[in-house]
């Protein structure tokens, strides 16, 4: 049995549910009265999403091992993605006014 | 081409191949299915404009003037589907043989062939009998030609419960197989086939927008992941018959020289 | 499942006898999930079993090893790509109404979104544990590990049922408006892969059922497949719950 891997994998889950619970927490914090738009809402919710999947996809599925090729692939297809709503977002933003 | 020349050229190399290529049958198939790909790429983009597909929103009066614009591209093309559509069964033999070359029971092979010969018919047919329907009756009431503008696309595009099950059934085959017929990424690949083919039920639904049988995902991610993986098992087959060693067990990585001898000119 | 033993013709039985040794090397033969090899790579020369002492030892990849095998990682990588194609239709579709999707996001529940990533959490958390077991072979651990990810993901579509009916309730449907059918498409085939999820849990319990089976390369590309499910809510959460 492997305490250290287990205390990683323990600390991982706990950074990914403490940032979960602080979504949360930005997202009730007028009581679900009246929702307005938030670009910071919005940006800080995208980027802890962003985070949270680099770091399933580094510690779960144990991608910090693998050869760089591929991890440098996958962190491109997450800052693409990325990029694309928070532009899209922020296009939205601009065509409003 | 680029090969040394052999005695006699194309025709006497032919004629050799035929009278003496041990996967000729195997090599007809994949040749039929490379054809009927093409065939039906034209027809139903460039002659009967079917893919992409006209508005769901029109009113009966745009349709029934639908039909008579693309009266000559609807009647001529659905006209060589069906004097064609006896190629699909060629492609679901060879894909069925793959099935059986693997180390998996027949029953995966004779499934996956009863249930694609089945689903040339919401697939492709029946939207080609209806819309040909609509292009020779256009003195009919603009109604009823709307009926058959619905019912085409509707079936053409929402109906994938059986390419679903057929892809299924050729997924686990592969995943299963121990003679390495296909990498397993291909197996995998499947999946995403079949997971797009979930989505294209609300075409019944809507009537315009992401999700209406012209929609960006209900026909064309799912159309662009149909095309990806069709390109796919087209190049994957011609590596399993160009492997394939006509006999059982673990197919070999590298091709047969003695028994491979190819219809690639 | 069995095919070696039970469904494959006498010949072909003994063809193989005489063929097995030369086809497959390593100790994987008559394992599922993995029979084809992927095409040669730097990883495929890698075959970390249960056995090797030294990953027994640190219970931990080497490194520059592909987990599971590169073919899993393919197939994260197109779903990926398909399902961030929904994501930015989603995203425009939003930027064309934003009013209408702000107002009827706020008639989802914060608190069953959060719910439900922290259950998924818990699953994933549970699965990469039942991995690291088996990698270091205590496969009864293992095993229990898996069936509670299970339940966990059965908790998951529970709590998605009860929320959906209870956004029927209110009069909620797919056709209320262009952000509720985004809504029940996106949460929908997210469940069809929670689903398809508990069929590689099922092929993990199975693989790591027996000392003839046991590959760790098939139960690591199970664990993948349900952590991508996993990271897939992530972002879904972070769209249709939380972001103004």
């Amino acid at each position: 049995m492997s305490a250290s891997t287990d205390a990683r994998l323990r600390l991982v889950f706990a950074l990914l549910t403490g940032v979960t619970l602080l979504s949360w927490w930005l997202g009730t914090r007028d009581g679900g009265e009246a929702f307005s738009p938030s670009v910071a809402i919005t940006v800080s919710v995208l980027l802890i999403a962003a985070i949270k999947v680099r770091v399933i996809v580094w510690e779960f599925m144990e991608l910090r091992h693998a050869p760089a090729t591929l991890r440098r692939f996958a962190d491109a297809l997450l800052v693409l993605l990325m990029t694309l709503l928070l532009g899209l977002h922020a296009w939205g933003l601009h065509a409003a006014g | 081409m680029s090969r040394a020349p052999r005695d006699g050229g194309l025709a006497a190399r032919l004629r050799e191949q035929w009278r003496q290529n041990p996967k000729l049958e195997l090599w007809l198939a994949w040749w039929t299915m490379v054809v009927f790909y093409q065939i039906f790429g034209i027809v139903f983009v460039l002659m009967t404009r079917v893919m992409p597909p006209p508005k769901p929103w029109w009113e009966p009066e745009r349709v029934a003037q639908w039909f008579a614009d693309t009266h000559d591209g609807l009647v001529w093309g659905f006209g060589i589907i069906f004097l064609i559509s006896f190629m699909a069964p060629a492609c679901n033999a060879l894909i069925g043989y793959s099935m059986r070359r693997m180390s998996v029971s027949p029953v995966f092979a004779y499934s996956y062939i009863a249930i694609y010969s089945v689903s040339a018919f919401p697939g492709m047919l029946l939207a080609a009998l209806l819309l040909c329907a609509g292009a020779l009756r256009p003195d009919r009431d603009p109604q009823i030609i709307s009926w058959l503008y619905d019912a085409a696309f509707m079936t053409f595009v929402g109906t994938m419960g059986l390419f679903l099950v057929g892809t299924a059934v050729w997924m686990v085959a592969i995943l299963l197989d121990k003679n390495r017929v296909f990498p397993l990424w291909f197996g995998y690949l499947n999946i995403c086939n079949l997971l797009t083919e979930v989505v294209v039920a609300p075409a019944w639904i809507f009537k315009a927008g992401p999700f209406a049988w012209n929609g960006v995902i209900t026909f064309w991610i799912d159309t662009l992941v149909f095309a990806v993986y069709t390109a796919v098992f087209i190049a994957l087959l011609r590596r399993m018959t160009v492997r394939d060693d006509l006999r059982e067990g673990p197919l070999p990585e590298t091709p047969q020289l003695a028994t491979t001898a190819s219809l690639r000119f | 499942m069995h095919v070696t033993s039970n469904d494959v013709p006498l010949s072909r039985l003994r063809e193989w006898a005489g063929e097995r040794a030369a086809a497959r090397s390593d100790a994987e033969a008559g394992t599922l999930l993995h029979a084809a090899d992927a095409a040669p790579s730097p990883a495929a020369s890698r075959q970390p079993l249960p056995q090797a002492g030294e990953a027994k030892a640190s219970g931990s990849l080497p490194s520059n090893a592909i987990p599971g095998r590169i073919d899993i990682w393919i197939f994260v990588a197109i779903e990926v790509v398909i399902f961030s194609s929904y994501f930015v239709a989603y995203m425009l579709h939003r930027v064309w109404e934003p009013a209408l999707y702000l107002e009827s996001q706020q008639q989802l529940s914060q608190h069953f979104g959060a719910a439900n990533t922290v259950i998924l959490l818990v699953s994933s958390w549970l699965m990469a544990g039942a991995v690291q077991a088996a990698r270091e072979g205590r496969h009864a651990a293992a095993q229990r590990q898996v069936w509670a990810t299970m339940a966990f993901g059965g908790l998951f579509i529970a709590s998605k049922l009860v929320e959906w009916s209870s956004k029927i309730g209110d009069g909620y449907t797919l056709t209320t408006n262009g952000f509720f059918t985004f809504y029940y498409f996106l949460t929908g085939i997210h469940v069809v892969h929670v689903l398809m999820g508990f069929g590689f849990l099922a092929v993990a319990i199975h693989q790591m059922h027996s000392p003839a089976r046991r590959s760790m390369p098939a139960i690591e590309a199970c664990g993948i497949y349900w952590h991508m499910v996993d990271f897939l809510w992530v972002i879904i959460f972070a769209l249709l719950y939380v972001m103004r």
